[in-house]
C-alpha cells in the first residue's frame, strides 16, 4: 500500500508547480519587458529615454493575462474531469450499444475492481484513429478515463486493459489532480500566444486582413516566451509520473504485456508518424495523455519519457515496436466483410475490362491503353462542358452551408460521375433524405455540369475531414459502392477516391512509413503512371500523338532520361501505388513536378477536358502542393478556394 | 513513594491497554477488509449466475443435440450458486469457502466445456447476443479474478498482523482466526476456466 505514499508526492508536486508557475510568471514578465524594451529601442534608436510607465504598463497587462488566463481556466476546470474530456471532443459512453465501446466500460469496470477505486466515468474521443488516452479529474468522484477511437480499434482486450490501468494510476496516485491544475496555469501562460496564432490563422477568409495578420505575428512571438515557459513547467511536473504508472499498470493487471504491447504500438504509430491527436486544443493536456510524441527527442520539453525508455523499463530489455493495424473487430460476418470490404480500397474496383480473379482489375486489358482510356472518357464526356461552360455554373454552390445530415449524401453522390444507374444507386442509398424532401439542396448539386462537381467535392470533403472515424469509414464505404454501381470505374473516379481518402485520412497503409524525401529519379516511374493516367484524359482519342510521347515531353522538362522500358498499361492498382509514391517525393520536388505537368497539360491548348483538369488539380491536393498558377487560371470560380 | 510506583504501574497499565485497544481496532480494520473484498467476490459471483441462464438460452437455440452440456452448465451454476450463499452467511469458516471454490471450480469447468462445443458452430459464435454475453462473461471472470487478488492481499495483511508479536495475544483473547486465502489455481480444470477468445 504505497500509494498514500505516492499521493504524498503528488501533493508534494503541487505544491512545488505552485511555486514554479510563480517563478515562471515572473520571468515571463520579466522577458516581455525585454523583449519591448529593446523593441522600443531599435524603433526609436533612444538607448534610455523610456516613456512613462512603460514598464509598468507591460508588467500590469502581461501579469494580468497570465494570471487572469489561468484564474478562467481554473473556474472553467472547477466543472471537473468531463469537461476537460469534452473541451477536446470527448463523448461519454453511456449505453453498450458499440462492441468496442461496452468493451471499454467492462473493462474500465474490471480495473476498478482491480484498484478498488469508484469506477469513472467514461469518455471516448471518436474522430482519433491514434493509439491514446487520459485521466482527468480533481477528485476520484469527478474523475473521467477517456479513450480515442483507434486505441479501442487497435489495441487488444489485454492491451487497452493495461492502458485502462495505466489512466487508473494517475487518478490513485493523485497525478489527475495535478494535471488539472496544470492546465489551467499552462493556459494562462499560452494565451498571448495562442491569441496572436488565432488571428494570424483566421480561417474567416473575409476577416482575414493583412494587419491583423502582422499584428498577429507580433503578438505570437511575444507570447511564445509565455508558450515555452508553460512547456518547460509541463516537462518539469509529469514526466517522472509515467514511469510509475506503467508500473502501477503491471501491478493491477499482472500482466507486462497489456501497457507493454500498447507502447509498443504507440512507437509503432510515432514509425509512421501518425500517432497524433486531431483537435487543436489537444495541445493543451499534452501533458496528460498516455504518450505525447511533440517533441519526443525534445528532452527539457518533452512531457514523457522516451517511449523506448518506458518499454525497456517493462519488460526489463528492449523491446521492437508493434504494427498497430486496426483489428479485426469481431466473427460477425457481416463486420469481417465490411471490415474487408474497407482493405479494398478504391483501386481494386471492378472496370468491365477487368479480369475478376486477378484481385487488381486494370483499365486496360489489352496492350495499347488509348482505346480503355477513351471508354472511360466516353463514359463521362456526354455532360463534359467546354472551359466556357464552367464559368456560369453559380458559384454559390461553394457558400451553401451544408447541413451536417446532408453532407455524406453529398459528398458520396460527388465523388461518382456517372449517370443513370449511378443515380439510381445513390437514390436507393439515400431514400430517406428522398422521403423527407431535404434533397433541395441535392438536387441543385445534380442539376449542375460534372465540371461544377470538382469545387462542391473539395468543398464537401474538407467539411467532413473533422467527423468522427466511423462515420468517414462509412462514408468511403458508400462512395466506393455508389462508384461501383454501374460497373466500371472512371478515371475521375479514382482520383476523387483517392483524394477522398487522403483528406479524411484513411488510407490503409501506412503512407508515411519510412523516409521522405524521395528525388524525381527515384520516383520515375512513379511519374511515368500517372502522366500515363493524366495523358489518357488529356489525348482525345482521335488525335495523334500517344500517351507514351507526352510521358517522354514530361520526363524531359524534368531533366529525367528516357525510361528503362516502355510502359504501355496503366491500372487502376498502379495508378494508386504510384500516388502513394509521389506523396513521399521531396518537398522541394513536388512544385516541380505539378509545374512541368501543368505545363505538358496547359501550355497553348484552349480546350482542355474538365476532367484533366480537375484531376491536375486532385493531384495538386494529394501530393500537398500548392495549386500552380497556370491550373488556377482555369478555375476562376475556386480561387478563392483553399482546401 | 509508593504513590511514585503507583503511577508509574498506572501509565503502564493504560499505555498496555491503548496498545491493546489501538491493536484491537487494526484488526477489527483489517478483518473488515476482508468482509468487503469477500463482497466484492461475490457480487461478481452473482452478476456471472445472472449470466449464465441468459448465455444459456441464447446458445439452446443453436446447440439442439448439446442437451447434456448445457444441462451441466445449469446445474453447476445452480451449486455454485448454493455454495456461495453458504459462504456468505459466514465468511470465517475455512470449510465453506473451500466448498465454494469447488463449486466454482465445477462452474468454470463446465462452462470452459461450453465454450469449447460454441467453438464448434460459426452461426452461435456470430450471434449478437451470443458475442454480448461472451464479453460480459470475459469481464466477470476478470473481474472475479481482480476481486480474488484483492482479497488474498486483504487476507495476507490481515494475516502479517494478527501473527505478529504483541497483536497475536489480543488476537487470541479476542478469537481472531486466520483467514484463509482463495487457492484459485488449485485445480486443473479452474486454471483452464473459461478463456472466451472472440
Amino acid at each position: 500500500m504505497r500509494f498514500r505514499q505516492h499521493q504524498d508526492q503528488a501533493r508534494a508536486a503541487t505544491r512545488r508547480l505552485l511555486w514554479l508557475f510563480l517563478l515562471t510568471v515572473v520571468l515571463t514578465v520579466a522577458a516581455f519587458n525585454g523583449v519591448l524594451a529593446l523593441l522600443w529601442m531599435l524603433q526609436t534608436g533612444n538607448l534610455f529615454g523610456f516613456p512613462r510607465w512603460f514598464f509598468e504598463t507591460n508588467t500590469v497587462v502581461s501579469a494580468g493575462f497570465i494570471l487572469g488566463g489561468s484564474w478562467l481556466e481554473s473556474v472553467q476546470l472547477r466543472q471537473g474531469g468531463a469537461h476537460v474530456a469534452q473541451m477536446v471532443g470527448g463523448r461519454e459512453v453511456l449505453t453498450g450499444a458499440d462492441e468496442r465501446e461496452r468493451r471499454l466500460r467492462n473493462v474500465v469496470q474490471e480495473m476498478a475492481v482491480a484498484s478498488g477505486l469508484r469506477p469513472p466515468r467514461v469518455f471516448v474521443l471518436p474522430r482519433d484513429d491514434s493509439i491514446n488516452a487520459f485521466a482527468a479529474g480533481w477528485e476520484q468522484q469527478d474523475s473521467v478515463v477517456a479513450v480515442t477511437r483507434g486505441a479501442l480499434e487497435r489495441l487488444s482486450r489485454d492491451e487497452l486493459q493495461g492502458v485502462v490501468a495505466h489512466e487508473f494510476s494517475h487518478i490513485l496516485h493523485g497525478d489527475a489532480r495535478l494535471n488539472m491544475r496544470l492546465i489551467g496555469h499552462v493556459w494562462g501562460l499560452q494565451l498571448l500566444f495562442m491569441l496572436g496564432r488565432d488571428m494570424m490563422d483566421s480561417s474567416d477568409r473575409e476577416a482575414r486582413r493583412p494587419v491583423l495578420v502582422i499584428l498577429g505575428l507580433g503578438v505570437a512571438a511575444v507570447g511564445s516566451i509565455g508558450w515555452l515557459a508553460g512547456r518547460l513547467l509541463k516537462a518539469a511536473v509529469s514526466r517522472q509520473r509515467e514511469f510509475l504508472a506503467d508500473a502501477a499498470a503491471v501491478q493491477y493487471t499482472r500482466l507486462p504485456s497489456g501497457i507493454g504491447g500498447a507502447l509498443r504500438k504507440i512507437a509503432g504509430q510515432q514509425v509512421d508518424n501518425q500517432g497524433r491527436l486531431h483537435d487543436a486544443r489537444a495541445e493543451v493536456i499534452s501533458h496528460m495523455l498516455l504518450s505525447s510524441d511533440i517533441f519526443i527527442h525534445g528532452g527539457a520539453l518533452a512531457t514523457h519519457p522516451p517511449l523506448a525508455e518506458r518499454v525497456r523499463r517493462i519488460y526489463g530489455r528492449a523491446m521492437a515496436p508493434l504494427p498497430s493495424d486496426v483489428l479485426p473487430p469481431s466473427t460477425d460476418p457481416a463486420e469481417v466483410a465490411a471490415a474487408d470490404d474497407l482493405r479494398m480500397l478504391a483501386f481494386t474496383m471492378d472496370d468491365e475490362a477487368g479480369s475478376p480473379e486477378s484481385g487488381i482489375l486494370g483499365f486496360a486489358r489489352d496492350s495499347t491503353l488509348a482505346p480503355a482510356i477513351a471508354g472511360t472518357a466516353a463514359a463521362t464526356a456526354p455532360a463534359m462542358p467546354s472551359p466556357q461552360a464552367a464559368q456560369v455554373w453559380p458559384s454559390d454552390l461553394l457558400d451553401i452551408a451544408w447541413p451536417y445530415d446532408l453532407i455524406p449524401a453529398a459528398l458520396v453522390y460527388l465523388t461518382a460521375s456517372g449517370e443513370g444507374e449511378t443515380r439510381q444507386a445513390w437514390r436507393g442509398m439515400f431514400t430517406e433524405i428522398h422521403r423527407q424532401g431535404q434533397d433541395r439542396l441535392l438536387q441543385q448539386v445534380w442539376s449542375q455540369p460534372l465540371a461544377a462537381h470538382q469545387g462542391a467535392f473539395e468543398r464537401v470533403l474538407t467539411r467532413c475531414a473533422a467527423l468522427p472515424l466511423d462515420k468517414r469509414r462509412s462514408m468511403r464505404r458508400q462512395a466506393q459502392q455508389i462508384v461501383r454501381a454501374d460497373g466500371r470505374l472512371s478515371l475521375s473516379e479514382l482520383w476523387r477516391c483517392l483524394l477522398l481518402d487522403h483528406v479524411l485520412d484513411l488510407h490503409h497503409e501506412s503512407v508515411l512509413r519510412e523516409t521522405h524525401h524521395l528525388t524525381l529519379e527515384q520516383c520515375a516511374q512513379a511519374i511515368d503512371s500517372v502522366g500515363m493516367a493524366l495523358a489518357g484524359q488529356l489525348l482525345p482519342p482521335g488525335q495523334d500523338g500517344s500517351p507514351a510521347a507526352w510521358c517522354a515531353a514530361v520526363r524531359a522538362t524534368l531533366g529525367l532520361g528516357a525510361p528503362a522500358q516502355d510502359r504501355r498499361t496503366v491500372t487502376s492498382a498502379s495508378i494508386h501505388a504510384a500516388v502513394m509514391r509521389l506523396m513521399r517525393l521531396s518537398a522541394m520536388s513536388r512544385p516541380q513536378l505539378m509545374k512541368a505537368w501543368c505545363a505538358q497539360a496547359l501550355d497553348g491548348v484552349a480546350d482542355v477536358p474538365q476532367d484533366a483538369l480537375d484531376a491536375l488539380r486532385g493531384l495538386c491536393l494529394l501530393i500537398d502542393t500548392p495549386i500552380a498558377p497556370v491550373l488556377a487560371a482555369r478555375f476562376p470560380d475556386l480561387a478563392r478556394l483553399r482546401v | 513513594m509508593l504513590t511514585m510506583e503507583l503511577v508509574i504501574v498506572l501509565v503502564l497499565v493504560l499505555l498496555v491497554l491503548l496498545v491493546g485497544v489501538v491493536v484491537y481496532n487494526k484488526l477489527v480494520r483489517l478483518r473488515n477488509a476482508i468482509g468487503n473484498a469477500f463482497a466484492q467476490i461475490d457480487v461478481q459471483l452473482k452478476r456471472r449466475y445472472d449470466l449464465i441462464p441468459n448465455l444459456v438460452e441464447t446458445a439452446r437455440k443453436y446447440l439442439q443435440h448439446e442437451r447434456e452440456t448445457l444441462e451441466a452448465v445449469i446445474s453447476a451454476r445452480n451449486q455454485a450458486q448454493a455454495a456461495a450463499g453458504k459462504a456468505r452467511g459466514d465468511v470465517a469458516g475455512a470449510g465453506n469457502i473451500a466448498a465454494l471454490g469447488a463449486a466454482e471450480a465445477a462452474l468454470g469447468g463446465a462452462l470452459g466445456r461450453l465454450m469449447v462445443v460454441v467453438e464448434a458452430y460459426p452461426e452461435l459464435k456470430a450471434d449478437r447476443n451470443m458475442r454480448e454475453f461472451a464479453e460480459e462473461l470475459t469481464s466477470t471472470e476478470n473481474r472475479i479474478g481482480f476481486a480474488r487478488q484483492a482479497y488474498n492481499d486483504n487476507v495476507l495483511e490481515f494475516n502479517d498482523a494478527a501473527l505478529q508479536f504483541p497483536a497475536n495475544l489480543v488476537a487470541r483473547l479476542f478469537a481472531f482466526h486466520e483467514a484463509t486465502m482463495l487457492q484459485s489455481t488449485q485445480s486443473a480444470a479452474e486454471r483452464s476456466a473459461p478463456r472466451v477468445q472472440f
